[in-house]
This record gives C-alpha cells, sequence and structure tokens, in this order.
C-alpha cells in the first residue's frame, strides 16, 4: 500500500517532468561514470538502465528507469521513477522493489572552456524500508576526442527499517576515445570499499573493463562490462552496465 | 607473462594512437581572433558562436574540427545539431556564422 503511494507520487511527478520539458538532453558515453557535462536547458530524456551482477552463487539484474531534463544549461534533474532488481541464489529468485527517488547534477566548470570540468552529483532513493544517499565529485578532463573522467563518491545506507547504517565509499575513472561523433570505446574502472556502521570495513572491491557507447538520432546506448580485479567476497566477478537512452 | 606483455603493449600503443589523433581545442575550434570578419561577421557575434560550439554542441560529443566537414555537410548539420542543443534563432545564426568564418580560415 505504501509501496503504490511512493510509485503514484513518483508517476505523478514524471508527467510533470515530461510536461515540463520536451526535446534532447546529454547522451552518456560513460557507463559507470558520471561526465561533467550536463544536459541543455529545457532538454528531457528517458533513459532505461539494467545492470547484470555475477558473482559465486548468485545471479542479479538491477533495472532503473530515469527521466532526466536540464533545467537550465548547468543543472540537470532526474527521477527514478521505478529502481527494481531480480535476484537468483542458490536457485531461488525473486523480484524486489529498491525504491523511487530523485537526482541533481551541479555543473561547477565547463570541461571545453576550463582546465577541468567538474560537476557535484547528490541522489537520493528510498523505499518503505530503506533509503540511500549519495553524493559526488565529478572532474572531466577532454583531449579532442578522448575524454578522461574521475568520480570520487561517498554512499550512504539505511537498511533494516533504517535500522543498519552502511557506508561506501567509491571512486570510478574512465577513458572513452570518440571514433566517430556516433561511435566511443573505451574502458571504465570502480574501486569500492564498505564500512558497517561506518566502522567495520570491508574488502576492496576493483573492477575494470571496456565499455562502448553508439548514438543514432533520438537514441543513444552504452555498455560497460567490469571484471573484478580483487580478492574479495560476496562481490560479483563480472558486471554488465547497459543504460539506454530515447529522446522525446 | 609473455601474453600480458603482448597486451600490455597492444595498450600501450592504443593509448600512443590516441593521444597523437587529437588534436587541441584551438585547431578543433579557431580563436575568433583568427578568423576573417570582412563578410559583416561582428566579432563578438562569432564569439557567441565559439562559446555555443565548444559548449552547448559538445555536451554529446567531443568538440568536432569544423574543418571536418565541408560546408555542404555543414547545411544538412545545423539544423538537426540546432534543434538537438535547443538553440534558439539567434544562437543558430551565431554558430552557423562561426563555422563559416572557420572554415574560410587560411
Amino acid at each position: 500500500m505504501k509501496s503504490s503511494r511512493y510509485l503514484s507520487r513518483f508517476l505523478a511527478l514524471g508527467v510533470f517532468v515530461l510536461s515540463a520539458a520536451s526535446g534532447f538532453a546529454t547522451e552518456r558515453r560513460f557507463a559507470v561514470s558520471y561526465e561533467a557535462t550536463t544536459s541543455p536547458a529545457g532538454t528531457i530524456e528517458y533513459e532505461q538502465h539494467v545492470l547484470w551482477e555475477h558473482g559465486k552463487g548468485f545471479d542479479e539484474l538491477k533495472f532503473r528507469q530515469e527521466i532526466e531534463f536540464g533545467i537550465t544549461d548547468r543543472f540537470q534533474l532526474s527521477a527514478y521513477l521505478y529502481d527494481f532488481a531480480y535476484d537468483r541464489e542458490d536457485g531461488h529468485g525473486k523480484t524486489t522493489w529498491k525504491g523511487s527517488g530523485l537526482e541533481a547534477i551541479y555543473q561547477l566548470t565547463d570541461p571545453n572552456k576550463s582546465f577541468i570540468g567538474s560537476a557535484i552529483y547528490g541522489e537520493a532513493i528510498m523505499n518503505d524500508k530503506e533509503l540511500e544517499l549519495e553524493t559526488k565529485l565529478i572532474l572531466q578532463k577532454n583531449f579532442g576526442p578522448l575524454t578522461l573522467v574521475y568520480n570520487g563518491i561517498v554512499e550512504a545506507h539505511w537498511e533494516d527499517g533504517y535500522k543498519n547504517t552502511v557506508g561506501v565509499l567509491e571512486q570510478t575513472i574512465g577513458l572513452s576515445y570518440q571514433l566517430r561523433p556516433s561511435f566511443f570505446v573505451g574502458v571504465e574502472a570502480k574501486h569500492e570499499v564498505a564500512f558497517e556502521n561506518w566502522e567495520h570495513s570491508g574488502g576492496n572491491a576493483v573492477f575494470v573493463g571496456p565499455n562502448v557507447s553508439f548514438r543514432k538520432g533520438g537514441f543513444f546506448a552504452t555498455v560497460a562490462g567490469l571484471f573484478r580485479a580483487s580478492n574479495v567476497s560476496g562481490e560479483p566477478q563480472i558486471e554488465v552496465s547497459t543504460i539506454m537512452g530515447f529522446h522525446f | 607473462m609473455m601474453k600480458h606483455k603482448i597486451t600490455l603493449r597492444a595498450g600501450l600503443l592504443a593509448i600512443t594512437g590516441m593521444i597523437t589523433a587529437c588534436v587541441s581545442l584551438e585547431q578543433a575550434a579557431p580563436p575568433v581572433a583568427l578568423l576573417p570578419t570582412a563578410n559583416g561577421n561582428a566579432p563578438a557575434k562569432l564569439a557567441l558562436g565559439r562559446e555555443l560550439y565548444i559548449t552547448k554542441c559538445a555536451k554529446c560529443h567531443s568538440v568536432e574540427p569544423v574543418k571536418d566537414y565541408s560546408s555542404t555537410e555543414w547545411r544538412k548539420i545545423m539544423p538537426e545539431m540546432a534543434e538537438k542543443s535547443k538553440l534558439n534563432a539567434a544562437e543558430t545564426e551565431a554558430v552557423t556564422d562561426y563555422v563559416a568564418a572557420a572554415l574560410h580560415l587560411r
């Protein structure tokens, strides 16, 4: 009941967003890292995210439906309509609602006008039992068709009815080369470490792998396949992250 | 071991190739001071055109070297990209004038 109330609120927000703007938005060339460029003012885009995680004895598919729109040329706002996941562990599968939320990105410096592009990012996702807050510092350096990005990330999760707290420190780096204005290839890497109640740290999980991005007309797709490069238990061995975007 | 060496060399070769293929921002989008203004193009309008070219036009892709496309190709590209970047009529005209001036740069 509570879930459907959250859903209806976010759907209402989505309808408001759709009615407030029309046009195009920024396509992403990285699937894991964010870029310091934001959507032009008055633009709108629908993004479908799919993340497949494969580990020892488990598989998880996570889905996100995101509507992104440019408020100004430097500020973009997104709504996560209904994040859900399908887990399969030891032969048993279940689908769970992960939550709905909001994301905001503000560009501090443009990567083509300043020595380095930068942006700050904030995100909040919640359901009836959990809350996740996330903040990022995004840095971007362009070398002609080559783009280098770095994200420094701090996350706080309140889980199990908001009783348990987990902190996560994460950093990502990405390199993407534009072969054509519609086709990009590159590599992405991610390092993360979790802290139970912000005290006991888990292992250092490091992932690295290639990415490709393609766009045509009002559509783009970006895929990154990351492979775990560190020996840490409980983490996936493979992560395949896909983003498909459609312009209205 | 041998496999790792080959992978490392291939990676270094690819990165070297990418870096040598890079052009500077000034080469891709020449500064207004270098552009001809004889066709009645006001420097302020060209400056606006360049500003939009390197910021709004480069939100979805890298700054494309203006000279990579002919004037015929630019005539096809501009309307589509102007719509995609949500440029208004004055902004579209400024970018069009900037691109035309940069194409005539020798």
